[in-house]
């Protein structure tokens, strides 16, 4: 065999083993590209006074598949006698840290009648205590040791949740497309969940009203 | 603008001269309540009792242990920018005052029957009986006031008033004997000290006083005090006036040791386990021994009578349980009236707002005339209808009472029974 010849074969084979990753590189971004493309968004706007100062979670209840929780532990602080975030949506199954961040002792508890109802005891600053919330549903949390603070986890099936923003608006992004019960959270007031069809590409609009106080 | 300006300066100009002329003394102070944005709470349990974290806060100069500033959320004004402790005695040392005047308002009344005795009354409504305006606060790192206003209902209808304020410099050369060592305080000073240390009336949620208390003429006075504390131990000397017609004045020492619970500094403290299908501790628990002991010595004194205060008393405080017990000698050198009183009690926490109480008091004096010995229960309970609303019902019952059975009445003739509404803002 040439030089010539031998320069030939490993030239091709360099680039059929370009192609070859090149190809399978495309195939794994394929089904993405494509579920993007199927996705719709659902926007609107949940009409309340409260939303300014309580903002509405406003989540799918039920979208087919599974849907694990993330592989990075979602976080709750506590500083300056403050839950941080106020509001927490997470998937069921995620365990949640709760550290705290200040200087004097802390308790978290979720009471009876919450969708998890636990206790992770009281502890000093720099102590962290996790605890993995299997039920779907609400979790007020409670400091024993600080009874004005206030948090709430929302434990939900899916991903599929936006945050209202104070004027009320909020957003769901990439929804697949189908037929679903939106449902409306909010620690001050209550409203009925509206049926929502989603359609790949296009946004679908929706407005909660006639919101009562819990 | 201006005139809006010059509205909320005279406004602000006032309400400090009101109560730096007009101050009374009084405990639960909404303000913090406001300013930290928390829940009172945090430091009464039920007020005006003080929880561990009270104590530490009060003992800090209205400052929350360690480090108060990143839970302080109505930002103070500042009177000087920090670098200007470095130009120091250039400049004037940089300080601030609260971002809003620091102001409360606390309301007490009560209905009061007495159901036995020949009084031709057997029912008195007073309301309000006690009316007070407070403030209190920290003017930077190491300087902390406390003023207050309060108007009290007499016997014949009137209202008195009783301004009272003190300053307290703090740290005192902390760099050579550590931090809160050494604090001095002026003004009307002796507020929480001159007392028992742990069974003191500034830090009882019932509505009758400790019989100590009001037999043995102790109550906080004009003057000076050191004190200081680390995180099981107080202590707190002073010299104070009584008596305005010469130059002799009183003295008085006080300690406190604590063993388990939060230290006196904000340190330590229980921490637990928790787990499935438990239930948090209340704010109110801190698991603790407190031991103290109390002297005061006037020179000269109410009517012209020198006397001698000298006492000890002890509080264990065990989950929801809270027993405490005491004991005070009073001498009177003139009138050789000598009164020893012991003391004890319990309060539980029954739920969070509901804590019942009981008390045995027991005097034995010297003179059985006017000063004769005494034997009373004080059984109550305490319902917190909100954190800053206490109903409170209270029997006073005496199985002896030398003072009325020397004039012809019977010991029943003082029962009284309590219902009283406290509420603060």
């Amino acid at each position: 065999m040439t030089r010539s010849v031998k320069k030939v074969l490993t030239f091709g084979l360099f680039l059929g083993v370009t192609l070859f990753i090149f190809s399978l590189s495309i195939a794994a971004q394929a089904p993405q590209a494509k579920a993007g493309q199927q996705g719709g968004i659902i926007k609107g706007t949940v009409d309340s006074p409260y939303v300014r100062l309580f903002p509405a979670l406003v989540y799918i209840d039920h979208v087919n598949g599974s849907f694990p929780p993330p592989k990075v532990n979602p976080h709750m602080s506590q500083k300056g006698l403050v839950f941080r975030p106020h509001i927490l949506p997470v998937l069921k199954g995620s365990t949640v840290d709760f550290t705290n961040d200040d200087t004097v002792r802390h308790n978290v508890n979720s009471p009876p009648g919450s969708a998890d109802p636990f206790n992770l005891g009281i502890y000093g600053p720099g102590v962290k205590r996790s605890y993995k919330f299997d039920h779907l549903g609400e979790d007020p949390l409670l400091c024993s040791v600080h009874p004005d603070m206030s948090a709430f986890v929302i434990v939900l099936q899916n991903p599929y949740y936006a945050l209202s923003d104070s004027a009320g608006a909020f957003e769901i992004k990439n929804v697949p497309a189908g037929t679903y019960q939106l449902k409306v959270w909010d620690e001050k007031i209550k409203g009925a969940p509206q049926q929502v069809t989603v359609e790949a590409g296009k946004t679908t609009s929706v407005e909660f009203k006639g919101l009562t106080r819990r | 603008m201006r005139r809006v300006f010059l509205g909320s300066l005279v406004t602000v100009v006032f309400s400090i001269l009101f109560l730096a002329f007009f101050t009374r003394n009084a405990n639960a102070i909404p303000a913090f309540a406001r300013k930290y944005k928390t829940s009172c709470v945090l430091c009464h349990a039920p007020f005006p009792r003080l929880t561990a974290m009270g104590e530490a806060f009060r003992l800090n100069g209205y400052k929350l242990p360690q480090a108060d500033e990143i839970y302080v959320k109505e930002q103070p004004v500042s009177m000087g920018a920090e670098a200007y402790k470095k130009v120091f005695p250039e400049a004037i040392w940089p300080s601030t005052i609260p971002g809003i005047p620091p102001l409360a308002v606390r309301i007490i009344g009560d209905a009061t029957f007495h159901p036995f005795g020949d009084q031709t009354n057997r029912s008195e409504f007073n309301f309000p009986g006690e009316f007070t305006i407070l403030g209190a606060g920290a003017f930077g790192e190491n300087f902390a006031f406390f003023a207050d206003l309060g108007f009290e209902k007499e016997d014949d209808g009137s209202y008195s008033t009783n301004p009272r304020a003190w300053l307290m410099w703090q740290n005192l050369f902390s760099g050579l004997i550590g931090g809160h060592h050494l604090n001095l305080k002026a003004g009307n000073v002796g507020r929480h000290t001159i007392a028992l240390p742990n069974t003191r009336n500034e830090n009882s949620f019932t509505v009758e006083d400790y019989l100590y208390v009001t037999e043995l003429d102790l109550d906080n006075e004009p003057g000076f005090q050191a004190d200081g504390y680390g995180r099981h131990w107080r202590y707190g000397v002073g010299i104070v006036e009584t008596d305005t017609e010469n130059s002799n004045k009183d003295y008085y020492g006080t300690f406190s040791l604590k063993f388990g619970g939060l230290g006196y500094d904000g340190s330590g403290g229980k921490s637990e386990a928790g787990g499935v299908g438990t239930t948090p501790s209340g704010y109110w628990r801190d698991d603790s021994v407190l031991f103290g002991g109390f002297a005061y010595r006037s020179h000269i004194g109410v009517n012209a009578d020198p006397y001698d205060r000298i006492g000890g008393d002890v509080r264990i405080n065990y989950k929801d349980l809270s027993l405490a017990g005491g004991y005070i000698h009073g001498s009177n050198d003139q009138s050789e009236v000598n009164k020893d009183i012991w003391f004890g009690e319990a309060q539980y926490f029954v739920l969070p707002w509901m804590v019942p109480y009981l008390r045995y008091e027991n005097l034995s004096a010297t003179k059985t005339v006017d000063d004769g010995d005494q034997e009373r229960f004080v059984v109550g309970s305490a319902l917190l209808l909100r954190a800053n609303i206490k109903f409170s019902v209270e029997g006073e019952f005496y199985t002896k009472n030398e003072p009325i059975e020397a004039k012809g009445g019977d010991a029943k003739d003082a029962d009284q029974i309590f219902i009283q509404l406290d509420w603060a803002f």
